[in-house]
């Protein structure tokens, strides 16, 4: 009962952080504005945190955390909307909700599909909360003991998980973290001030900014990849009614809801989890468990959306548990969250908790009154977001594209890190066209220096010995856990099945 | 032997290119020793972890080919490594890294334009005239020029919409950031500023 008494208390910290006027706003603020450019076709949450980062550095870091959290859950939001109602899903999680959502749609069932959607995700979003609230002591207090080699395995166990989880080439994806590992390590290097690949130029002795890096491959890419496609697609945003959800749906979808929060949340905290397997997983489960289902699945069924959405949400959440405890973050949108935390001068890690509780239980207590902004937000809201969705795409891209410029000016009130980003922007477009995923390149550039200054740290504490990552335990198991997902993935039974899965599904 | 998958082919090519780049730029840090690494140990390992990843990537393209035609186009790699050339060109004759980088960027913008890629082309030359003159020409007139044009982009532009859309966006991005969230960006063209831009000397 002692725990749980602390974390009632911890708790209680938290929402007296939250529950202010002003951070209330901010995550109101964080929840619309995400939501308002997740909602729009074709840019993910990724690109949509990218976008309004620079719209959080004047805050202090509690409220600019809270304001971001609020995008994330906006953004997540917004996609599935667009997903359900223009079939154009903004990022690779909403692909599931759009099997089924799209043609509940085509139904004129739209509204039950949002609604369901809505409530899922509040659903998973509290337990997911939750679960973030209860596990996070316990483990930061493992964090503690971790030394550099632990920390430098972990990282190595978080990329590894997060290509083999994804779809598409594994060699390519891990030659991608490489990529963004290299890039990572551009500017002066902190334990000898020598300036690396920085070519003398004295805007790069502090990095890449990796604003750019985001900014470039996932804002301008797909800006760019969405400009040359012809406008043919079909909107249900005229039959957008019965927003509330009868009871027959209800009892109908309540049992999916609670196990796609169920999966997601344990994926959640998987490195290289996170939403997308999560929604792919809970589907997969759905699927298979209603024998007879009266709509096929792919052609509108309700638990169909019900199950993904909860547990892409509950996931979402969930994957705050390695970022704000161990410091790692487990995809490439927690990776921009250690970008922001970073420009507030906030090391993510376990020591986190301890220097400024106020901040770690104030996020948490604002992650679960995001989302219950959202259910309030976007139920009313949703005939604003359909009408977003009726403005065409040749309007909406050069909006979109000022902003993602003065965001990019912004960082550093210069020239040179817009031009940077037009030169990630190209390379994003190079990347698309030969199948590279850019998502871990974002991690591997975050992680770089990192994962240097671990493996520096370890292999002195060894005095050079390489094995010290392979006697200390830990640090063993999590590098055996790594090379067996990679093994287990490479054998042609399961790549095949692998393929299968997220072709088609 | 034929390229069965232009994709990986190519993007084998890429990872060993970009792999060998870092692992010899690296050779000219301090290597130093395991328990001591100088800053070009981990860049070096890195570059040819890359290269050789690569290698695999570029082999496993290579083989029998199913008698389909998979090309793809490597116009936007050319682009990419024109702007660097560019870039390193007018470094190596003495512009300074921004300028260098401005030239490198918009050489790139103008050859995509007339090597078939037109939309990224102006998009992202709208966003490199937008980056290098908010500071000399000031927000109204950098957001009018940026949708004009970035709107050149599309085949389905109309005038109207494109006023309609300049009057609406300078009316925002005012209000949002510069009243709003209170950056620090001229929002009138600077006449001194524009003069220091294009005579360096002007500095002193």
């Amino acid at each position: 009962m002692d725990a749980f008494n602390i974390l009632i208390a911890n708790l209680g910290i938290g929402f007296g952080v939250a529950f202010t006027l002003q951070n209330l706003l901010y995550c109101f603020i964080g929840c619309l504005l995400g939501t308002l450019i997740g909602v729009l076709p074709g840019i993910g949450p990724i690109a949509t945190i990218a976008m309004l980062l620079p719209a959080t550095y004047a805050l202090p870091p509690v409220a600019a955390l809270i304001m971001l959290a609020g995008i994330y859950y906006g953004a997540q939001y917004g996609g599935s909307t667009t997903a359900i109602l223009v079939n154009l899903p903004g990022e690779s999680s909403s692909v599931v909700t759009m099997l089924d959502g799209y043609q509940m749609a085509r139904k004129g069932r739209a509204g039950a599909a949002l609604s369901v959607a809505a409530l899922g995700s509040f659903i998973a979003g509290c337990f997911g909360t939750l679960i973030l609230a209860a596990f996070a002591a316990p483990l930061a207090e493992l964090a503690f003991k971790f030394g550099p080699a632990e920390y430098f395995s972990l990282m190595v166990l978080g990329l590894i998980g997060a290509v083999v989880l994804a779809s598409g080439s594994l060699i390519k994806a891990i030659g991608m973290i490489i990529l963004g590992l290299l890039l990572g390590l551009v500017g002066t290097d902190v334990n000898t001030g020598v300036s690396r690949f920085a070519f003398g130029i004295p805007e790069l002795s502090d990095g890449i900014g990796f604003i750019s890096v985001a900014m470039g491959v996932f804002g301008f890419a797909e800006i760019i990849a969405n400009v040359d496609m012809k406008e043919a697609r079909e909107t249900f945003t005229n039959k957008v009614s019965g927003l509330l959800l009868s009871w027959a749906d209800f009892k109908n979808t309540i049992g999916a809801i609670i196990r796609g929060t169920g999966i997601g949340s344990l994926l959640g905290i998987l490195p290289g989890g996170g939403a997308l397997l999560a929604a792919f997983a809970a589907y997969t489960i759905e699927k298979k468990l209603e024998k007879n289902p009266p709509i096929p699945y792919g052609q509108g069924n309700i638990r169909g959306v019900a199950g993904p959405e909860a547990a892409n949400n509950a996931g979402a959440q969930t994957s705050f548990i390695p970022l704000l405890t161990l410091g790692i973050p487990p995809n490439a949108v927690m990776a921009l969250m250690v970008g922001a935390m970073t420009i507030h001068n906030i090391q993510p890690g376990p020591q986190v908790m301890t220097s400024n509780p106020q901040l770690f239980w104030g996020m948490i207590a604002s992650m679960w009154i995001g989302n219950l902004m959202l259910v309030i937000l976007n139920l009313p809201l949703i005939g604003m977001w359909v009408q977003l969705l009726k403005v065409p795409y040749r309007i909406l891209y050069p909006a979109i594209l000022m902003f993602c410029c003065i965001g990019v000016f912004s960082v550093n009130n210069n020239s040179f890190d817009v031009l940077i980003t037009v030169l990630f922007g190209v390379l994003g477009i190079v990347f698309l066209r030969f199948g590279c995923e850019a998502a871990p390149l974002l991690l591997g550039f975050i992680l770089g220096p990192m994962m240097e200054e671990n493996l520096r740290r370890a292999m002195l504490l060894s005095r050079g010995d390489p094995t010290v990552f392979l006697t200390r335990p830990l640090s063993a198991t999590m590098l055996a856990m790594a090379l067996a997902m990679v093994v287990i993935i490479s054998l042609p039974a399961i790549s095949k099945k692998r393929k299968e899965t997220f072709v088609e599904e | 032997m034929k390229i069965k998958n232009y994709q990986d082919f190519y993007a084998g090519l890429m990872f060993i290119i970009f792999g060998g780049l870092a692992a010899w730029l690296s050779t000219s840090y301090s290597m130093g020793t395991g328990a001591r690494m100088g800053p070009g140990y981990f860049p070096f390992w890195l570059g040819i972890i890359l290269a050789a990843l690569g290698a695999i990537t570029l082999v496993k393209a290579v083989g029998v080919s199913d008698g389909k035609e998979h090309r793809i186009s490597l116009k936007p790699l050319v682009v990419f490594i024109a702007m660097m050339a560019f870039s390193l060109l007018a470094g190596l004759i003495g512009a300074s890294p921004n300028a260098s980088l401005a030239i490198g960027t918009i050489a790139g913008c103008v050859l995509s334009f007339f090597i078939g890629m037109r939309s990224m082309g102006l998009i992202l030359g709208a966003v490199t005239v937008f980056g290098l003159m908010l500071k000399s020409l000031g927000l109204v007139v950098c957001v009018t020029l940026l949708v004009i044009i970035a709107s050149l982009a599309s085949h389905e532009m109309r005038k109207k919409e494109v006023i309609a859309s300049i009057i609406v966006l300078v009316g925002m991005s005012v209000g949002i950031f510069v009243y709003g969230l209170k950056l620090q960006m001229p929002v009138w063209p600077d006449m001194q500023e524009l003069g220091r831009q294009f005579v360096p000397a002007a500095k002193k």
